[in-house]
Order: structure tokens, then sequence, then C-alpha cells
């Protein structure tokens, strides 16, 4: 029988807005596969603490943090401790977000910055924080969540759509730049989760008519592990969809007979 | 060149070449400039800056050091120098 020390038994990951939903299922998966997770929360201080019981009570090790990852000091704050607790910093999701949907024409300058600074700014500084100890690594795995919403976007969703499709920029962008010093950064884009941000969303779209069905925080969570493990080297600079199909679907008006 | 310095010079080298694989073979000279004739980019002149200060428990200003690139050229001479003269600090 072939039993292999999981490289990840000593590996250390980040997960921005882990306290809840999608953050909170990839925080439990990288837990379960060895990681020792800190979870990065802004609000939900409660739901974060019951991440870390959750994830101590089978085994696993998670450590939470409150900070603001739009803000600057924050994030360098937060990485401080991170790597001088741990000596080291392996893995990065990037997955906190806000949604504050509104029609463009009435959409205040300050509520678009504020989307835009959580959602890609964000990344943009936990990410430059995080580098200098993922090149002294010659390791690192950052990946970033975004949302078919990039690419379809209904209305209202300028704000997000254009910080998700800045996202998914920024993924290609730093990946050409850190490639070669052995770090990998892709995105995950999930279509509609069920999740407290999403909450809202939900009410108003209401019971799907294409037939797939909302997906659940561990639809997504076993990609974004997946690409946080050594097996993953040769992807970069990617964005993969996870909408149970949804965007590969004909609008039902189209449908041959 | 002192012995001290002498020795920094071929660590950095050594470091130089890890940090930049490509000139592994390249016979590198005090002169050459780690980023006109190596080519090193900002991204590599970072990660030899954290080396260097894990190697010899110094702290590399890399900024101070680049604000100073007229005058030196980023040569490697010009980073065995600031290796040197923390090691006597």
């Amino acid at each position: 029988m072939i039993v292999p020390e999981p490289a990840e038994a000593t590996r250390v990951a980040v997960v921005t807005g882990g306290s809840r939903g999608i953050g909170a299922a990839v925080s439990y998966r990288l837990a379960a596969d060895g990681h020792t997770v800190h979870l990065v929360c802004r609000s939900a201080l409660d739901a974060g603490r019951r991440v870390v019981k959750e994830i101590e009570a089978a085994g696993g090790r998670a450590v939470l943090h409150q900070a603001d990852i739009g803000d600057e000091a924050d994030v360098e704050g937060l990485v401080e401790r991170v790597t001088a607790q741990e000596g080291a910093l392996h893995v990065l999701v990037n997955n906190a977000a806000v949604i504050d949907d509104q029609l463009l024409a009435v959409t205040r300058t300050d509520r678009w910055e504020n989307v835009l600074r959580t959602n890609l700014t964000g990344p943009f500084l936990t990410s430059r924080a995080v580098l200098p100890t993922m090149l002294d690594q010659g390791w690192g795995r950052i990946i970033n969540i975004s949302s078919n919403s990039a690419r379809t976007p209904g209305p209202g969703q300028s704000a997000y759509a254009a910080s998700k499709g800045g996202l998914e920029a920024l993924t290609r962008a730093l990946a050409v730049e850190v490639g070669r010093k052995g770090i990998r950064v892709n995105c995950v884009a999930p279509g509609k989760v069920r999740t407290e941000m999403t909450a809202a969303v939900a009410d108003q779209l209401g019971p799907d008519s294409d037939g797939t069905r909302w997906g659940l925080p561990e639809d997504i969570s076993g990609l974004i592990a997946f690409l946080a493990r050594d097996e993953a080297d040769y992807i970069q600079g990617q964005t993969f969809t996870v909408d149970g199909g949804r965007m590969v679907m004909r609008s039902p008006g189209r449908r041959s007979r | 060149m002192t012995t001290v310095s002498h020795a920094a010079q071929a660590e950095i080298i050594e470091l130089l070449k890890e940090v930049k694989p490509g000139i592994a073979d390249q016979a590198i000279e005090p002169g050459h400039s780690v980023v006109e004739d190596l080519g090193l980019d900002s991204l590599d002149l970072l990660q030899l800056a954290r080396r260097i200060n894990r190697r010899f428990g110094i702290e590399f200003d890399l900024d101070q050091w680049n604000a100073e690139a007229d005058e030196h050229h980023r040569s490697v001479a010009s980073i065995v120098a600031v290796v040197a003269a923390g090691d006597r600090a």
C-alpha cells in the first residue's frame, strides 16, 4: 500500500471571507487536506469562530483573523501575523466579496468604489502582500474567486461584473509575472451558489426555469482545493466556470425539436 | 578586494543563478549589470534581496540601491559592496 506523506500536511493557507459561504467550504476542505487554514473575515466573527471550532473538532488546524481586505494596513498586518506565526504561506484564496447591485444610472460613486475596493483592490493587496513569502519558497498558489457575472451579468450588476472581470484579468496578468517563480495563479468562476451573500439576489430570481439547480458552496470548494495542490502545477492563468452547466445551455426559445 | 567580499561575491553569484536559472552557465563578472547584462527584472531583484538578507543576515535596501543605479549601474560589485558594508556594520 502506498501512503505518501501529503505535502499539504505542512502547508499554510489563507482564505479571505472564510467564515461563510464558499469561503467556509474551502476552509473545511483545505483543512481536510492537511493545510493549516487562516480564515479572514471583516465582520462575521461568530460564524468564523464556528468554522474554526468545527475544523478543530475534526482534527484540523485553523486560525481566525479579523481584517478588511480592502484596507492596505489591515492586509499587511494580516500577512505579517500569518508569516510570523507559521514561517510560511503557501496558498491564498481570494474569496471575500460583496454584492451591491443597482442599475448603473442610479449607482452612486461611493457604492461603485466600495464594490471595486473589496472585490478587486482586495485581491491585489493580498496578492502583493503574500508574494515575497511565496518567492522565498519558490512555491505558491493564488486562487481567485470570480463569478459567471463577469461574462453574463444581469441588469444591475455593472459594479460586481466589472470587479469580477477585473479579477479574471488580474489572474492572467499576475500569472504571466510570477509563473517562472513556481507560483500558480488561477481563478474559479461559480455560477449561482446559495450563500448569505447571494441570498437577496436568490430571492429576487426565484426558482429556476432552466433545469439547473442552485449550487452549494461544496460544489465549488473541491476544484479550489485541487488548484492548491502540487498536481495543479501545469495549470496557470486560467478561469474555470463551475455552474452546473448553465453557461453552455441554449436559451429555451432556441431549443431544436 | 578583501577576503570577506571575495567570499561574498562567490555567494552572491550563486544566489544570482538561483533566482535566474537562465544564467547558470554564464561567466559572471563583477562589472556585469545584473539588470542590463544578466537580465534580472524587478521580481528577480526582490527575490535576490530577500535571499541576500537571509544568507548574510543583513537588511539589503533595494530602494536605496536602485536610487544609486546611475553610479553603480546595478553591477554585481555594487551588491557585493552593500553586503560587505552590511557585514561590517
